[in-house]
């Protein structure tokens, strides 16, 4: 069991979502930052569908009522176990009693708490997220209070102090797609041109990608609104409600674009320009409100090798962290 | 080097299907290469520039960083005091992050590698002065 004896508002529990039941008009849920929570589970020895805790809002505090192997991945926060630092991207073990404490992040903006056997919610269509709009999965179907208290599944916990780390993704999948003309604090995605890309003007085609998007404070699990100077339509077309998922990126009539995120609707009929690839999702989780956004385009065959290369950097990771815990379960911590 | 650990060496290779290993040491080297006798290894010249004072040592193989990647500052920095387990640097491999820790309470001194450097078992990291701790 984990205590939340501090929690700062919008953070949830959530694994990697519901994507089977999209169709019947659930939306998916899950993590915004799907490589963080997975590394996390990896470098746990968890099964990768297994619940941790997003963090959007600093600081957090838990209590571990029994000795726990965590890691804490996403943003790089201040953390600590009890009075001792606790690295960025850092699997440790917590004793009875100890204190994790996340702090506001000098880089990212969401951060993933994850415990060796998982948090154990229980499984509501195929899911231990949390779903807002229904209020159902996740603990209570709601964000997480001080004063919660967590079920952990059962698990050897396996580590011994100080633990190890992960590389963080950034340092391994570095943004080489980013164009050269990237101002700071702006993070580059790559992104698919979608069905309606061709009902805007050139200018605006044009202006989509050469624009730093501000991400809006009006920006959330659900979506994020970006500013800019507003992409003009060649056409107007009323379009009827069609499925969307997350990554999509919509122009509402106001042309400040929509980029559709975990807890979008399953369906909507604003025109999409484009879309953002898979593996560039955690990027824009990591993105802090705000900061701004280049879209860069990329072939599909492309987008299929930044998914490959990012499972490439999971599979190494789940067979050195294996590796490594089998040395601290002998003994033999190097 | 004891001879259970050189056992233990050969075996660590057979079951990882590798064939040979050389290791060498401030006071040693070791040549393994299993299935068959080969001729003997060339004297080994020892290495000039042993390490003054008594040094901390990787006890693992990985790319040696003095900082997290995600860090200016050093872990630790010369003249800094620290306990038995506080990290003192770190060994990157690929994906993962191994901690260097001290062994025993002391006083880290110079880095003896370039952060950056792959390094092997046993290459000494940084100088590292023991400390007896006080008893009240």
């Amino acid at each position: 069991m984990i205590e939340v004896v501090d929690i700062a508002p919008l953070a949830s529990v959530q694994d990697l979502g519901r994507a089977p039941y999209l169709r019947y008009g659930v939306s998916y849920s899950g993590v915004m930052d799907r490589l963080a929570l997975l590394a996390g589970n990896v470098m746990l020895g968890n099964a990768d569908d297994l619940a941790g805790v997003e963090m959007q809002a600093f600081p957090c505090r838990f209590r571990f009522r029994e000795a726990t192997d965590f890691a804490v991945t996403g943003a790089g926060c201040t953390v600590t176990l009890d009075d001792a630092p606790v690295l960025p991207w850092w699997a440790g073990r917590a004793e009875a009693g100890q204190v994790l404490t996340i702090a506001a992040p000098r880089r990212g903006a969401r951060a993933y708490l994850a415990v060796a056997g998982g948090i154990d919610v229980p499984v509501i269509l195929n899911s231990r997220s949390t779903q807002f709009r229904g209020a159902f999965g996740g603990h209570e179907g709601r964000w997480l209070q001080a004063g919660d208290v967590l079920p952990v599944g059962t698990t050897e916990g396996t580590l011994a102090a100080p633990g190890f780390g992960a590389q963080p993704p950034d340092a391994a999948l570095p943004a080489d797609f980013a164009p050269d003309d990237l101002q700071p604090n702006t993070t580059a995605v790559r992104v698919l041109t979608a069905g309606e890309y061709e009902l805007f003007t050139e200018e605006s085609q044009q202006r989509f990608w050469a624009t730093g998007w501000k991400i809006s404070g009006q920006s959330n699990r659900a979506g994020f609104r970006l500013l800019g100077q507003p992409l003009d339509f060649a056409k107007r077309l009323e379009m009827r409600s069609h499925g969307i998922v997350p990554g999509i990126v919509q122009v509402p009539p106001s042309g400040e674009p929509i980029i559709q995120m975990s807890d979008a609707h399953t369906a909507g009929g604003y025109p999409k320009i484009a879309t953002v690839i898979e593996p560039d999702l955690w990027r824009l989780a990591q993105a802090p409100l705000g900061s701004r956004l280049r879209f860069v385009p990329v072939a599909y065959k492309d987008a299929l090798v930044a998914v490959r290369q990012a499972e490439a950097w999971v599979a190494s990771l789940r067979r050195l962290s294996g590796q490594y815990r089998s040395l601290c379960a002998t003994g033999r911590r190097p | 080097m004891k001879a259970d650990e050189v056992r233990q060496i050969a075996a660590w290779l057979e079951a990882a299907g590798l064939d040979s290993f050389e290791l060498t040491t401030p006071t040693a080297r070791l040549r393994l290469v299993l299935g068959g006798v080969v001729a003997p290894v060339a004297e080994a010249s020892r290495p000039e520039a042993l390490p003054a004072v008594p040094s901390l040592a990787a006890r693992g193989t990985g790319i040696f960083l003095d900082a997290h990647p995600w860090s200016d500052a050093p872990l630790v920095r010369p003249g800094q005091r620290v306990r038995a387990g506080d990290i003192v640097a770190l060994l990157r491999t690929r994906a993962l992050i191994q901690p260097v820790t001290a062994a025993e309470d002391g006083i880290v001194g110079a880095q003896l590698v370039a952060p950056g450097t792959m390094v092997g078992f046993g290459t000494p990291l940084m100088e590292f002065t023991p400390e007896t701790r006080s008893t009240p």
